[in-house]
């Protein structure tokens, strides 16, 4: 069976009368999503939970999009002084 | 605590957008970035952190509303950093 970079942590476990495997410390606390292929190989995929209330930024591909491009220009140091704006703190806008 | 914002690219040419095709929406920006920099506990803002998101370095992500109810509300996301007093600002993006 071809690892591809996983290492074995546990050379064999077994599924209780309900299908439960105990992971053991490094799955302590996470989540995951579960995948399994033709072959009958199950991945956990760690994941972070969305809350609720942020779920619509992540259905908005324009604004996830947008919040991803924005970081990566971070990361790569596209960043910018446009000044102060504290001159517009007090402004009258209509909401 | 005063900060100093950072705006990157995508930020900043949102800003240069509105400026130019909806002037209203440009001055609520003004002004929730002029809040965030001298402010950033101002109420309206609703400043809150953004769980489901980190910065480049693990920093964690805060949101900022823009607007409420208007249809196409825009927010904020930033983080704080990555000097002292400083917040940067990753995307104004508008809420569906």
């Amino acid at each position: 069976m071809d690892n591809q970079g996983f290492q074995v942590v546990k050379d064999l476990v077994q599924p209780d009368g309900r299908g439960r495997i105990s992971l053991g410390m490094p799955a302590s606390g996470k989540s995951y999503r579960v995948l399994i292929n033709d072959e009958g190989q199950i991945l956990l995929d760690p994941v972070v939970p969305v809350p609720e209330r942020e779920l619509w930024l992540w259905n908005n591909p324009d604004a996830i999009s947008s919040v991803r491009k924005g970081m990566q220009q971070v990361v790569q140091g596209e960043v910018h002084d446009q000044g102060s704006f504290a001159q517009y703190a007090d402004l009258e806008v209509e909401d | 605590m005063q900060f100093r914002l950072r705006l990157s690219t995508e930020a900043k040419e949102v800003i240069e957008r509105l400026a130019k095709h909806d002037p209203k929406k440009h001055k609520k920006i003004l002004k929730t970035l002029g809040l965030m920099e001298v402010n950033l506990r101002h109420p309206s803002l609703k400043t809150h952190k953004f769980s489901s998101l980190e910065g480049p370095n693990g920093e964690e992500v805060f949101e900022a509303y823009v607007e409420n109810k208007a249809p196409a509300a825009f927010r904020v996301f930033w983080f704080y950093g990555p000097n002292p007093e400083e917040i940067t600002v990753v995307a104004i993006t508008p809420h569906p």
